[in-house]
This record gives C-alpha cells, structure tokens and sequence, in this order.
C-alpha cells in the first residue's frame, strides 16, 4: 500500500497523543484520584465507544468497496427495538432474542445490497432509503414508548463468565481482530478494495464486484445490529430514537483511522482506533465544565483537519490519491 | 521573432524534449513554409504530438526552440477534444474571441453569422445555434476545425483532422485547405493516413523515436518508402507456417454485441492475429465479447481455456490507483488467503523479467510511467499462463522504448505456444508482428491479409471505404 499520513498507525499515535494530553490537562491538583486516567473511567470509555467502533468497522469496509452507509444509527435502534421486545414482550430467552436483533442487520444489508447492486441506486440514496425506513419501523413498533430489557436482565449478569459490562469492548476488539486480518490477508479483503480503488479495472481483472459489494453491505447491517443488542442488553433499553446520527460519527471514525471516501483505502483497526479517539473526546470534555457543548465542534475540526493534512500530503508524494 | 527566410512561418530547431528518462523529440528540426501543405507522418509515440504541443507553445523544449514568424497568426486543432456539451457551434467558434459591441455586451447575431458561414465552407450542415452536445461525432470535429479556420490565420496546425469524418467531408475540408494554402497559409498536417498525404501534401517529414527522418517533397518518395521509414525495421521475418496450423484455441461464429456484427474468426496457437480497424470499427468491442467482459446478444464464442485480457484504456479499465505494483499484478488474488511473502517474491521475478523500471513491488502504481504500468498489465495477465492472449492497444501511449521491449513478448510468447489476438490502430504494428490481419469495419469483418500479402495500402484498402464514412458517423 502507498504511504499515506492518515492510516491505522497515525490513528493510534493520534489516540495516544490525545490521551495523554487528557490526563495532563485533567491532573486533580490535590492528591485525589484521577477522574480521567483510572481503570473504570477507561473502562467506561471503552464500552460506549464499542458501539460506534463496531459500526465503524463496518463503515471501514463500505468505504473501502468506494461506497458508504448512512443506515447505521437507524439500524442499532431497530435492533434494539427488535431485542427489545422479543425479550421483554414476547419473553423470548436472551440468546434467541439476540439473534432475532442480528437477524434485523441480515434484512437491512441485504435490502441496501440488493438495491446498490441490483437495482444500482447509488449508495448514498440506497442506504438513505434503509435508514428511513429501519427508522421508521422502530417507531412504528414501538408507539414511542420503549422496551426495558433491565428488568429482566439481573445487574451480576456474566455470561461465559465475563461481566455484561465488559462485553461490548471485547466484541469490538475480537471483531476488529477478525475483520482486520480479512482485509488485509484475504482474497475478498483485497477484492473489496480493488472494487473501491477502480470498480471498472477490478471487475475486468476477474474481480465479482457484485458478491464483494454484496459482502460488506450484509456485514455492515449485522455489524450495526450487533451494536444495537448489544446496547440494548447493555444499556437495558430497546428505544426507537436510539444512535440518532451515529452514522456520522462512525464514518468520522473509520475515516480517521485511514478510509478514503474515494473508496479504495480502509483500515478496520483504524477505523477501531478512530472510534476510540472520539470515545476519549467525549469522556475528557464531560470532565470540563461547559466541555460537551464543544463536543461536536471539536469532532468536526480535527475530522476536516486530519482529512486535509492527508491529501496534502499524498499530493506531494506524487502517487495516486 | 522575425524569421530569416521571407518565406518561412514557423521554424523549430534542434528541439529536444525530455519526459525523465524518456527521449520524446531528439533534436528535431522541421519548418513550415507560406503557401505549402507540409504533412507529418509517424507511428504512435514517435513524436508528433509532443511535437505540436512545442509548436502551439503549450510545452517548452529541454533544448532547441521554436520560432514563428512576425505577424502569423496560429491556428490549431487537436486530435481529442471534449467540447463543452452545453455550448453552442457558435459559442465555440468564438470562444476567447468573441466579437463585443458597446457596454462590452457580446454582438449575438453577427457572430452567428459568421459562425454558421464559416460552418457551411467546411461543409457542416449543423446549425451555428446548435449545442455541441447534440452534434455527431464528425459535426463536432468539423466545428472544430471551423474554429482553427476562423479569422484566416497563417499557420494552420491540425492532428488526424480527418478521424471522425467521412469522404464527402474530407473532401470538403482538402479543398477548403488548398484554398487557403493558395492565398498564403502554411498548413502542417499530421496523419496516419498515407492516402492523404498523397492527396494534399506538399513535404512530408517522417518522424520516428522522436527524430525527424526525412523530409520529402511528396510527389518524390512512395509509400511503401514512407511505410518502411516509419516503422524503421524489417518486417519481423515471415514465422513457419507450420504454426499457424497448431490447434485452434479461439473460435467465435456470428458473434454480435453492441457494435458488433455476425463476427467469425479463428486463432490457433502460438499464432499472432491482428485485429484493425478505424475507430468505431468494433476492434475493442469483440476482444470484449470475446474476454466476456460483454455479454453478447447472438453467435458463439469458444476458447480452450479462459483468456487473458488487458483492455485499451489502462486507466479506467486496468489499474488500480490505491494499489501499490504487487497488488496490481495480484488481481484477483489466487486463493482466499494471501501469501504475502510469495507475493513480493513472485512480483520481483516478473518485475525482472519483464524490465518493469519501478522502484519495487510496494511502489505506488502511479509512480510508474505509461509503459512500465502497460507492462504490469501484461504480467498480470500472463501470471495465469494463458493459452489465449487478448491485447487491446498494447502499446497506446508507451514510450518507444517500452515499445520495442512489448513487441520482443509477444513475439516471445507467440514462439512458446500462447494466441495472441491484437487490436491496433497502428498499422505499421500490425504489419510488423502479426501472421495475419482481420480488418474490421463498421463492426463487420472486411477481409484478411496474411502477413506475406499484407501492405499498408492494402490493409487500408479493406478498413476503409466510402460506406465505411457512412457507418461512422
């Protein structure tokens, strides 16, 4: 791969960077304990951000396949919803409730699939329509009240004997794991970003475009769904107005982490890493009086800022953007 | 800069150009005269272009320079040109000139006028108010050539002006340029077309590698002598046939997809079988159809083994921009797990053996020149061994001496047994690799030379007519 300034490893010198600056800048002056560099406030960052950085792992391999999908924030909250009720309403038992909350992701990817390659509707229009309308059946679903899942979850809950609390970071890490190593050490990895590099050139080569355009559209719907179980069994609650406007912090991330929205480049550990660089953001600025107003501003900035330095510099190295 | 010799409109002397290591022009001398039609003749990548665009002072020479004559006035039109769909014939013809009346406001109906007079002297039946979008393909390259003629300038520059158009047209434009030859005007006419140079021209200078070969007054050097200064080589020597009778690899009956008509042809074994044509004849449509890359909508097409294809355009059809070199070559990857090792291993030896000038198999692929990324599309159709080879435009845009080095591998894998099936619009390349040539016109097969019959008249002969003008536009 070209030399890029943005990647997964600038991601993670950023992540670094950024923490340690927070932990600087919010020392307690007296002795008491840190409020930002402690195990449980990280512990803290980590879960929440887990449900962005498993979208964004999705989003990380739509914009690699050229690509993007704005039906996450819609999707988690059918999830949720779906769980939700499956659980609560129905009294299903908790794994069946989860995957009938997966099985929510399978017909959304498969819808935006199906209309991107099919019916070739550009993806923005495609998974606009998939958003509205996984929205749209949250709300319908649930008369605008919502489903509490922690009533029937017990708070000492640990499946497989790890603590509820612990789950999402883990999901996220062991799917980062996976889906980092297929993109860069499988043939379908290497396809989807052929597919986004040059759809034409990809598909004269012999790539199938249409099954790997088909492949990370179906693994970003589940991916989205996952985040909403697991906000769901997580939070406790299945709520239609769950993620409003997820989808842009979770492509904001993947895009930090290295994806080009020209499509071709992605890296799903950065898009991790990126997800993480928020996390932090959000934590450190909750911890400074009048911060979280600055939350998105700051968010907005450093994206345009990191974006920018990029193509600057991929310019002057001469090689393809 | 006034010129020497009274006679003289524009002088280029010893220029030389450089694109890196690459020699583009090698101390090219040529001048244009008042009153004389100078055509320019040469294979692609010999030097014509570059040449123009140094005269048109869009390029500036590494050494040497170029002189034009106090007082003349430089007209030109190039081979390709996108025009704006959304503007008129008129727009077009005036555009940067346009004629203003008082307030600076733009005199509408006389430059109209003058735009729809000047269209019907070249012959075009277009309306002067008509948007360029809605033109044929030889209107707009008529409308282009009205706005080179516009204003009665006294060097003429004009590449392939006769590509989209047909004969009625054609005619049209010579009369047009010996008209104003006669009152004055130099005219420099860079064509492939050797039939034009025998109808129009005055000199003609061959250029070759980027030197100037020979300059001729046209009436005293034949053809057959122009052909073999271009080409600059013997003709490879005739293969056995004994070759050419090895198993069929390739058999198509009555293929027909878009632009392409009841195509039956056959290639055998290490045979090397050229496909040529005019543009719109159809060549890249039928490698398509064959490498199934088109769907075709009646006929057959039976090849032994899955073929390799390189398609034509290498930047919109072939390459990868975000992929470095290795990952280009390895596409589609073999199996669904990558052995990165073996990759860098592999992609050195083909790096090797086909003298890909790169700084190594991780360099980004747009750091490599035209010739060396038309390299790495061949390897990485050859990776796969294919029993059939299909080559669009091998050599489009290659630099001369990326040139020579694909023309020894094809020669190489014909010797070895592979079928190559070759479309070119560089006739001299036909001739000089091919066993034979199928001669496409209007999506049809015209005819067939073998290389022992084969000539650049003759091919001429079959790929273009006066029904073939018709069919083109």
């Amino acid at each position: 791969m070209s030399r890029r300034l943005v990647s997964g490893w600038s991601a993670a010198v950023i992540l670094l960077l950024e923490f340690l600056f927070f932990t600087l800048v919010l020392a307690p002056t007296h002795g008491e304990p840190h409020t930002f560099a402690n195990v449980q406030n990280l512990a803290l960052v980590l879960k929440y951000s887990s449900i962005y950085g498993i979208g964004a792992i999705g989003a990380a391999m739509i914009i690699g396949s050229g690509g993007i999908d704005l039906a996450p924030g819609a999707v988690i909250a059918l999830a949720s919803v779906i769980t939700g009720q499956l659980f609560v309403s129905r009294g299903w038992p908790l794994a069946p409730a989860v995957l009938g909350g997966l099985a929510v992701g399978l017909l959304t990817g498969a819808l935006a699939a199906w209309l991107i390659v099919f019916v070739r509707m550009p993806p923005f229009i495609a998974t606009l329509g998939v958003m509205g309308i996984a929205r749209g059946a949250a709300f319908l679903l649930t008369e605008g009240r919502f489903y509490d899942l922690s009533r029937r979850i017990p708070s000492r809950t640990a499946p497989l004997g790890i603590p509820l609390a612990l789950w999402p970071g883990i999901l996220m890490i062991v799917l980062a794991a996976v889906f980092q190593i297929v993109m860069t050490r499988t043939a379908l990895g290497r396809h989807v970003l052929a597919t986004g590099g040059n759809e034409v050139a990809a598909r004269y080569a012999g790539v199938h475009t249409g099954r790997v355009k088909t492949f990370v559209y179906i693994a970003g719907g589940l991916l989205s769904a996952l985040a909403g179980v697991v906000l769901a069994v997580v939070q406790g609650q299945g709520k239609a107005d769950l993620a409003t406007g997820y989808e842009l912090d979770i492509i904001a991330a993947a895009v930090v982490g290295g994806a080009s929205l020209s499509g071709g480049r992605a890296s799903v550990a950065g898009a991790v890493i990126g997800s993480l660089i928020f996390g932090v953001l959000r934590n450190a600025l909750s911890q400074i009086p009048g911060g979280t107003f600055a939350d998105r501003l700051i968010v907005g900035v450093a994206v345009l800022v990191i974006v920018v330095m990029d193509r600057l510099a991929t310019r002057d190295d001469g090689s393809a953007t | 800069m006034p010129v020497t010799d009274a006679e003289l409109l524009l002088r280029v002397e010893e220029a030389t150009v450089r694109y890196g290591p690459t020699v583009a022009l090698d101390r090219v001398d040529i001048d244009l005269r008042a009153g004389e039609v100078h055509a320019m003749i040469g294979e692609n990548g010999a030097g014509k272009s570059t040449l123009l665009r140094l005269m048109t002072r869009v390029l500036a020479p590494d050494a040497g320079g170029v002189r034009l004559a106090a007082g003349a006035r430089l007209a030109w039109a190039p081979q390709e040109a996108v025009l704006p769909a959304d503007l008129t014939a008129t727009e077009w013809i005036f555009l940067a000139r346009e004629r203003r009346g008082p307030l600076r406001l733009l005199r509408r109906e006389e430059m109209r006028r003058e735009a729809e007079a000047a269209l019907r002297e070249i012959g075009c039946r277009a309306a002067a108010h008509a948007a360029l979008g809605s033109l044929s393909a030889a209107e707009r390259k008529q409308v282009q050539l009205a706005r080179a003629l516009h204003g009665a300038p006294t060097v003429i520059l004009l590449d392939e002006p006769t590509a989209a158009l047909g004969k009625e047209e054609s005619d049209r434009l010579f009369e047009l340029l010996r008209a104003r030859r006669d009152a004055g005007a130099g005219v420099l006419y860079v064509t492939h077309r050797l039939d034009e140079v025998r109808a129009l021209a005055d000199r003609v200078t061959v250029l070759r590698d980027g030197r100037r070969i020979s300059t001729d007054a046209a009436g005293a050097v034949d053809s057959a002598t122009l052909v073999r200064r271009m080409v600059g080589r013997d003709l490879a020597p005739h293969r056995l046939s004994a070759r050419a009778a090895g198993e069929t690899v390739l058999r198509s009956e009555a293929l027909s997809s878009a632009h392409v008509e009841d195509a039956t042809i056959e290639v055998h074994r290490g045979e090397i079988v050229g496909l040529a044509g005019l543009v719109g004849a159809g060549r890249s449509e039928l490698l398509e159809a064959i490498a199934g890359v088109r769907p075709h909508r009646a006929g057959s097409v039976w090849c032994a083994a899955a073929p390799a294809f390189v398609p034509e355009d290498r930047n919109r059809h072939g390459l990868i921009p975000t992929f470095c070199l290795r990952e280009n070559l390895f596409l589609p990857a073999e199996a669904w797990r990558l052995d990165l090792g073996r990759e860098r291993q592999q992609a050195a030896q083909w790096i090797e053996n086909l003298g890909i000038r790169a700084r190594g198999a991780e360099t980004p692929i747009g750091s490599l020149s035209g010739g060396n990324q038309q390299k790495l599309l061949l390897a990485r159709a050859l990776r796969r061994e294919p029993a059939l080879l299909l080559l669009d435009e091998p050599t489009a845009g290659v630099d001369v001496g990326a040139k020579a080095e694909i023309h020894d591998l094809i020669r190489r894998l014909a010797e070895s047994g592979t079928a190559i099936l070759l479309a070119s619009s560089d006739l001299p390349e036909l001739l000089a690799l091919c066993d034979r040539i199928i001669a496409l016109r209007g999506g049809r097969i015209a005819g067939e030379v073998t290389a022992a019959e084969a000539s650049d008249s003759a091919l001429g002969g079959l790929i273009m007519n006066d029904h073939d003008a018709e069919e083109m536009r």
